[in-house]
């Protein structure tokens, strides 16, 4: 793959991303649970490079794991971010990564979840499920 | 209850203590930064960790592993330790055989003297990071696993599983003369059975030949003749009923039906007796004299061997041995629940081929001149044979093997015995092993399979040949071990080796 179609592919998914938490925001006065289990799937298949046909039952953790594969793969440079996120508890990869997406979802969504909670959320369906829990008024 | 060590789990408890920080702040033990050092951060890293490990090992345990709920504390940066962090992590520790733990650098202080006192073997969950886990803990006396692989580690479980079904078996001890050992037989088996209770959990049921034997009729009024008076577990009409279909069926499915059905039958109520005993003293394994019975001429009288007792029992993962040898019934237990496979036990000797004059009759007889060409040029032979071959070589949840049915007695025809052909299963690898009588060592040694023998034979002939690295070096060994080397398919070495260690034996390795 040349530099040029990386970008423009890693463009695709930060715009998806993007869609996704907007779409998401504008559903937040009447909120919908399928429709916004919908948009965080879609979120998290975005932001870990991944094709939203990925079973949304699949383990966020091992989702993390694919992403790095496909990191690796499109030869994206993922260095940057773990460099500024490894903990001193010697965590991997995948768990900082599904921290960090915790933490992009919590701002890009404006939903304002524990973090305990956050924490042992398995998969994209039980994320889509706290999100509509937490905009539901 | 017959009690199967293929069902005895090891239950394995995971145990995450992880650590978080509380505050936003830089410095020396902080290699973050952005988001990575805000409050609640942490948590989220170790929910994924708990949540991307305990996926790991529900993948990497084998179904002989029971993995518990685990337990999971996340301590933090006030350095706080409380007695109800032990009240939880320790709360199911009677049912434990082992905690897997995994340890966040931060949780040092908690994760360490929950170590200490849990008072059970712990592993560390592998990962490169093992060395700063574990290093602290040898110090401080912890019973600790530690490996690189979840291979590796899985493997110690299975030893370790080993050894907990080894200690809860109980064998019943059929005898007519001593307990210890027989007057005839496997004289090379544990010369002291107390020290096998004390040193390797293993308690035995001691039943006595002829009152077995009284057993193998329905019980009369007043009770057997060596127990007047007493209600027994003799065989009922209805056993002996239902017995008539299993030797129909067993003659069916059988390659060679060398034995009539009535005499089938009667080494069926045999077996069908043991088990009952068995099951009376919630046992393991049985254990039967062939000469001091044999002397007795009761099994003349009844026209039965105990041959196809062994092989049916051993079909099922319970140990059974012949000769009265304890020592290679507590091999068979160790190479059932390493193997998942039935064992074979016999008698094991080298065929001397150098000058063709070393072979002894009995073995001359059972190779025909034709498979002696087939063998001749080979060196570091050996001959493995017996009357209890089964059908479950591959696996006790394996389909049947094929099998021959034929009679041990000469003469009348009775004892039923199976026999299988060996040549369908030339290049196998099997692994022999043997417990010393003097409980110090655990022969373990492997082959490869070159030849049936016995398949056409009568009588206590059944086996095969095979070939193993150093003839000599395993004769030698064996001359310090016994005649019996009970076998499996499959290369069990270095499992076997493993447990002959953690039960404070020497493996000799031959």
């Amino acid at each position: 793959m040349f530099r040029k179609e990386i970008k423009e592919q890693l463009l695709m998914f930060k715009n998806e991303a993007k869609a996704q938490a907007e779409r998401a925001c504008a559903l937040a006065a009447s909120p919908k649970e399928a429709e916004l289990k919908d948009c965080v799937h879609r979120y998290v298949c975005a932001k870990f490079f991944l094709s939203p046909e990925t079973d949304p039952e699949r383990l966020l953790y091992n989702l993390a794991c694919d992403s790095i594969e496909q990191a690796i793969n499109m030869k994206i440079p993922i260095a940057k971010e773990s460099e500024t996120a490894t903990t001193c508890g010697a965590a991997g990869s995948a768990a900082v990564k599904v921290a960090l997406l915790m933490v992009a979802l919590r701002k890009d969504f404006h939903v304002d979840i524990p973090s305990e909670k956050l924490a042992f959320i398995k998969n994209t369906n039980e994320l889509g499920h706290i999100v509509f829990e937490s905009m539901r008024p | 209850m017959i009690k199967n060590v293929m069902d005895v789990k090891l239950n394995v408890k995971p145990v995450f203590v992880m650590f978080a920080h509380k505050y936003y702040y830089e410095g020396p033990c902080r290699m973050a930064g952005g988001d990575a050092l805000q409050p609640g951060f942490d948590t989220m890293v170790n929910g994924a960790i708990f949540n991307g490990t305990m996926e790991g090992m529900k993948f990497a345990m084998p179904d002989c592993i029971n993995l518990m709920e685990p337990a999971y504390l996340e301590t933090t940066c006030d350095w706080d330790i409380k007695d109800e962090y032990f009240e939880k992590l320790l709360a199911d520790r009677e049912e434990v055989d082992v905690y897997l733990a995994s340890g966040a650098f931060g949780a040092d202080q908690v994760f360490n003297e929950f170590a200490v006192r849990c008072k059970k073997p712990l592993a560390i969950v592998p990962d490169v990071w093992g060395p700063a886990r574990a290093g602290g803990l040898y110090n401080l006396g912890v019973d600790l696993i530690c490996e690189i692989t979840w291979e590796d580690l899985i493997k110690k479980l299975v030893v370790m599983r080993a050894k907990k079904a080894i200690a809860q078996a109980n064998l019943l001890l059929v005898t007519r003369f001593n307990y210890d050992l027989p007057v005839a037989g496997a004289t090379d088996s544990f010369i002291n059975l107390r020290d096998v209770t004390d040193r390797l959990g293993i308690h035995f049921r001691t039943v006595n030949a002829h009152e077995i034997i009284d057993q193998f009729h329905p019980l009369p009024e007043g009770g057997n003749y060596t127990t007047p008076g007493r209600v027994t577990p003799n065989i009922t009409e209805e056993e002996i009923a239902e017995l008539g279909t299993v030797a129909d069926e067993l003659l069916a499915g059988a390659e060679v039906k060398a034995i009539e059905k009535d005499m089938l039958i009667n080494s069926l109520i045999a077996y069908k007796v043991i088990q009952k005993n068995m099951d009376l003293y919630d046992c393991s394994g049985a254990v039967i004299p062939c000469p001091d019975i044999c002397s007795t001429r009761r099994i003349n009288q009844e026209k039965f061997t105990f041959c196809l007792t062994h092989s049916l029992n051993l079909e099922q993962g319970i140990a059974s041995a012949c000769e009265y040898d304890v020592a290679a019934a507590v091999t068979q237990l160790a190479e059932i629940v390493l193997s998942g496979k039935a064992p074979y036990m016999g008698n094991t000797l080298p065929i001397i081929s150098t000058d063709g004059r070393g072979i002894n009759y009995q073995i001359l007889k059972m190779i025909t001149e034709e498979d002696m060409k087939e063998v001749g040029d080979l060196e570091n032979l050996y001959v493995v044979y017996h009357s209890t071959p089964h059908r479950k070589f591959k696996g006790i949840n394996e389909p049947n093997g094929s099998y021959a049915l034929r009679h041990f007695a000469y003469d009348q025809k009775f004892g039923a015995v199976m026999r299988h052909n060996f040549n369908e299963d030339k290049g196998q690898v099997i692994t022999f092993a043997r417990f010393t009588g003097d409980l110090k060592r655990v022969l373990i040694g492997k082959g490869t399979i070159v030849k049936s023998v016995g398949y056409d034979l009568d009588n206590c002939n059944g086996g095969f040949i095979f070939q193993v690295e150093d003839q000599k070096k395993v004769y030698r060994e064996q001359c310090r071990s016994g005649l019996h080397l009970p076998l499996v398919f499959g290369d069990y070495t270095e499992e076997l080796k493993m447990l002959a260690e953690s039960l404070g034996l020497e493996p000799v390795m031959v």
